[in-house]
């Protein structure tokens, strides 16, 4: 495995820019102390009507919270990943959200992924298999 | 066999010159099969060796000796011996351009006797036959003075790698006692001893740029010496900063050039193609790609892997794959193998520089403290409490003695004590393992002064004689299996060079290795230098659980360390054959199973102290 040695370089958001990002952080810490099962029904409908974005577009949302919220920036893949979608979802978009985890070495994580593949995310996630899996669905 | 000693696999002690000592030289002297002698006629030097290992200089009636790998021929060492002072003269010798060497000098019935800076190369001594004998070996001096092994510091080693200054140093067994890095053995006509400091850790008070010049330099010279006698050396290229900057050092010299990845099953380690691009820069280098599964798996031979070193290593898991790397090296025609271990040791402080830093300046230290928060997941209240800390070094170590239970990973305790996580035993640990440590810990507390004034200086040493100590043992595995290994990063210039500079320009939570990165400039593609991540390699460990499960089971069955009394067989055998627990970190295990596999190897009946002895051997 590989793991990241530095903490992540962090845009900086202009003032005007930064209450939606930061609506998704806030929202998406409360989200993330919810059960999986919790998390799951709410992003789910959250999801619903969102065309999928691009991988520019959720790599954008992604960087934009990473540049309002340290925690986002560390370790904090969860509220990470779920703001992440959020943000993208404010904006008319959806990405795939993934958590999953390994056994050997144990390790747990959450990302989003857009064109299939994961979002700024590498090279931690390949190898860890998905355990739930929100992705975009239209309204039907 | 004198002829086939390859560096680094045999041993040497070290004399007084004086009539009583004749018969600590009978007694070593069975097993040596070289002889260096005092200008009185008297043994000085007895032991195994090779050829070019030692260069001795004749300088009237003083002699002097490097030990190891030195520039030095002859006559260049003969010039820096001043004929009035040759004891003194190694001070110069020390701070000069060395590679890694014990130094030794003989004059007048007095002697000087001292290792490296960095405690990769260590010296132990003993009383025998009524005078101090010095030796590179605490195994060598224990069957001499046939010495029996102290419990106590076998349950101290259970606490591996966290052993709290200065106790990591100590031999296990009763009656031999090491030369504490730095410090020299000054031994007289009489044959009595006493050690006097002859290194001090430079001032964390350069900048960065400045560091990076003189760090780049050292490095330089650190490789050149290696690589000048040409013909084929061999390096890690594992895709790592670190190695990488070594190939591209060593590329520069003389020396042919053999680069070896070994490559994981992990598909999540990104090491191999950076070390493949790294290799398209490299056009003289033989890069050869070795999966790790070619190898014999982590583990193997683990029943006696404890045989022929000198203290409980936690090298043990890899001590088969590192010795058939050497060998396969060693067949390829490379004399020496550069290891780009010791790089993460010097070139960046651990979390406790946050509690340094935030003194001197505030400023950076709580913009630095808040990433690091975030990334570690450290709760804020307790990391306030731990800033405003002020204990002594003792007081601090007294204090941790209390609470020896594991510390599990990500529980949010903030790292700034005096040692980046405090001292701890493994869950299966006794309570009397934890009697003997804590009763250790407080005799220590009374008299014990840290590495350096400051925590972050502090801890960055401690690192660096961990980090020694298990490389000490490494080089021997692979010397004995034909090829040593030599660690450039440990070598006292480059040490020193790194650890003038900052603590908080050589680490921030914002850069990967700023002051390595800033070095290699010139030396090294700055597509390469742009890195980010780094290699983990903990699924092999894992797999290595799995695959020797038979073995390790066997090991477990009757443990020795449960025989003293020292640990529960049951849980170690559940945290060794079942599941791992997730938040302990895996090396809590290795070093329980490396204490274990050394025990085997060196606690038998015949060598047990009587309390030992009847229990071992039923």
């Amino acid at each position: 495995m590989s793991v990241p040695s530095v903490f992540q370089e962090r845009r900086r958001l202009p003032m005007r820019r930064r209450p939606l990002p930061l609506l998704a952080v806030g929202a998406a810490h409360l989200i993330g102390r919810l059960s999986p099962l919790r998390i799951r029904q709410i992003l789910t409908a959250c999801s619903l009507g969102g065309r999928p974005a691009t991988y520019a577009e959720a790599a954008r949302a992604r960087a934009d919270v990473v540049a309002v919220s340290v925690r986002c920036a560390g370790q904090g893949c969860l509220p990470r990943s779920i703001a992440t979608a959020l943000l993208c979802r404010a904006r008319g978009t959806w990405p795939t959200w993934r958590t999953g985890m390994r056994t050997v070495p144990m390790v747990a994580h959450a990302w989003v992924e857009a064109e299939g593949r994961p979002v700024d995310d590498l090279p931690l996630t390949p190898g860890i298999p998905p355990l739930i899996t929100v992705a975009p669905r239209a309204r039907s | 066999m004198p002829e086939s000693t390859t560096p680094g696999s045999g041993w040497f002690a070290v004399l007084p010159d004086c009539d009583a000592a004749r018969a600590a030289a009978a007694v070593l002297g069975a097993e040596a099969t070289r002889i260096v002698e005092h200008a009185s006629g008297r043994p000085w030097l007895v032991g195994r060796w090779a050829e070019d290992e030692a260069v001795v200089a004749t300088v009237g009636d003083a002699r002097v000796a490097v030990v190891g790998l030195s520039p030095l021929t002859e006559s260049r060492l003969a010039a820096l011996v001043r004929e009035d002072d040759a004891l003194g003269s190694l001070d110069r010798l020390a701070t000069g351009p060395v590679g890694g060497c014990h130094l030794l000098a003989s004059q007048s019935g007095r002697l000087r006797s001292q290792g490296t800076a960095s405690g990769l190369r260590q010296l132990f001594s003993a009383r025998l036959a009524g005078v101090v004998v010095a030796c590179d070996r605490a195994d060598v001096l224990a069957t001499a003075v046939d010495a029996g092994i102290d419990e106590r510091l076998v349950a101290l080693r259970l606490m591996d790698p966290l052993i709290p200054h200065p106790l990591a140093e100590r031999p296990l067994w009763r009656g031999v006692s090491a030369v504490p890095a730095g410090t020299a053995l000054l031994t007289d006509a009489a044959g009595n001893a006493r050690t006097r400091r002859w290194w001090q850790a430079p001032e964390p008070e350069l900048p960065l740029a400045e560091g990076a010049e003189r760090l780049a330099e050292a490095l330089a010279d650190a490789v050149a010496v290696r690589t000048a006698g040409g013909g084929v050396i061999s390096s890690d290229l594992s895709g790592g900063l670190d190695s990488t900057s070594l190939c591209f050092l060593a590329a520069r010299g003389p020396a042919r050039l053999l680069a070896l990845t070994l490559t994981g099953a992990d598909p999540a380690n990104d090491d191999l193609s950076w070390a493949r691009r790294a290799a398209a820069h490299l056009s003289d280098t033989d890069h050869q790609v070795l999966p790790m599964d070619e190898l014999p798996p982590h583990y193997t031979g683990v029943l006696r892997a404890g045989e022929g070193v000198d203290e409980p290593f936690t090298g043990v898991r890899v001590r088969a794959p590192f010795a058939e790397t050497a060998r396969r090296l060693a067949g390829m025609g490379s004399r020496l193998h550069l290891s780009g271990e010791g790089a993460d040791q010097i070139l960046s402080a651990r979390p406790p520089y946050l509690h340094t830093t935030f003194r001197t300046r505030p400023r950076t230290a709580l913009t630095h403290l808040r990433a690091t928060l975030s990334a570690q997941r450290w709760h804020l209240l307790p990391t306030l409490r731990a800033l405003a800390d002020r204990r002594s070094y003792g007081r601090w170590l007294a204090d941790t003695a209390r609470d020896l239970s594991p510390v599990l990973a990500l529980d949010g305790t903030p790292a700034l004590g005096w040692q980046m996580l405090r001292p701890q035993l493994p869950p299966w640990a006794s309570p009397d393992a934890a009697a003997a440590v804590r009763e250790l810990l407080w005799q220590t507390a009374l008299e014990a002064e840290p590495l350096a004034p400051t925590r972050g200086q502090h801890e960055v040493l401690w690192s660096v004689r961990n980090g020694t100590r298990l490389a000490r043992q490494l080089t021997r595995v692979t010397s004995e299996a034909g090829l040593p290994t030599h660690y450039p990063f440990y070598d006292d210039r480059v040490v020193e060079a790194a650890l003038a500079v900052r603590l908080h320009e050589r680490t921030t939570p914002f850069a990967y290795k700023p002051l390595l990165v800033r070095a290699m400039r010139e030396a090294v593609p700055a597509e390469l230098l742009a890195r980010r991540t780094k290699g983990e390699y903990s699924a092999e460990m894992q797999s290595g659980l799995r695959t020797r499960r038979a073995d390790l089971a066997d090991l477990l069955d009757r443990p020795l360390l449960a025989t003293l009394g020292l640990v529960d067989a049951d849980a170690l055998r559940r945290a060794c054959l079942s599941m791992f627990p997730p938040r302990l970190s895996p090396v809590t295990l290795e070093a329980t199973l490396a204490v274990e596999t050394w025990l085997r190897a060196h606690a038998g009946p015949a060598s047990a102290t009587p309390a030992m002895g009847s229990e071992a051997a039923a």
